[in-house]
């Protein structure tokens, strides 16, 4: 069978799915899927707040 | 007899080598998964105790519908003169899953990435046949075959590689500030900080 033809939509039992959505990238115009559950070394608020600075130091 | 377990149509199975020299690749393919509204995973998850190293490896392989694997690490490891046998293990257990279990797991797509196309031929000529791609070592290549690779399989809609590559080179930029604000090495970042680093950026990124 050809490999393109049996894509997602063609599975007639959906698989479960785990992932979540965490929420809708303005630059690629897709959602964003919520990483694989585990622990990090910083906090998510940290990551945010450093992206939130180096973000602004570009404009 | 065991059940086969339950794939996830967004998880990708990233099976690669895990040293310094091949982080910048490992980091693209992160990066473009999560671009393509997909979620990679690795045995990187795999550091909790609890079930052997290679159940896990075989839960994780089971629940994920695709699978990248990079056999570019075949020559001998300069300590031991010998080759790393993970990669090409990880990638026979996948195609196993593939041949042998059940309605989801016969449904798994695999993209197999190497330094040269045919050089596989050379050293695990069994896999002829498969859908080998070359990225020359060169991650931006290897983002464009998982970008495209991902586009045919799922055939979904997801964003072009151009523009991929664009934001890609826009996070390198901003990876080295990134990472001192956090205590990081660029080049050093643990693999779940990586992810949440990635993602954050794709959704406080603006529009071009």
């Amino acid at each position: 069978m050809n490999m393109a033809s049996r894509a997602d939509s063609s599975v007639s039992k959906p698989a479960k799915e785990t992932s979540t959505v965490l929420g809708r990238s303005a630059a690629t115009g897709m959602f964003v899927l919520k990483p694989y559950p585990g622990k990090g070394t910083v906090s998510r608020r940290a990551v945010q707040s450093a992206i939130k600075t180096v973000l602004a130091k570009k404009k | 007899m065991a059940r086969s377990p339950t794939t996830s149509t967004n998880d990708v199975f990233i099976n690669c080598p895990f040293d310094r020299d091949y982080a910048p690749t490992f980091q693209a393919l992160i990066f473009t998964i999560f671009a393509c509204k997909f979620r990679p995973r690795s045995a990187r998850e795999l550091d909790d105790g609890g079930q052997t190293r290679i159940d896990k490896l075989f839960r994780l392989i089971g629940e994920c519908r695709y699978g990248i694997h990079d056999l570019s690490r075949t020559e001998l490891d300069a300590a031991n003169q010998l080759p790393r046998f993970n990669m090409p293990l990880e990638l026979g257990i996948f195609m196993g899953a593939r041949r042998y279990g059940g309605e989801e797991q016969k449904l798994k797509r695999i993209l197999i990435l190497d330094i040269e196309r045919f050089r596989y031929q050379r050293f695990i000529s069994d896999i002829a046949g498969s859908d080998i791609h070359a990225h020359g070592g060169d991650p931006f290549v290897a983002l464009r075959e998982t970008r495209d690779w991902l586009k045919n399989v799922s055939r979904r809609q997801i964003p072009s590689a151009a523009r991929i590559e664009r934001l890609y080179r826009e996070f390198l930029a901003a990876l080295p500030d990134l990472a001192a604000a956090l205590e990081f090495e660029p080049d050093r970042i643990p693999y779940v900080d990586f992810e949440t680093i990635v993602t954050d950026w794709l959704l406080a990124v603006p529009a071009a």
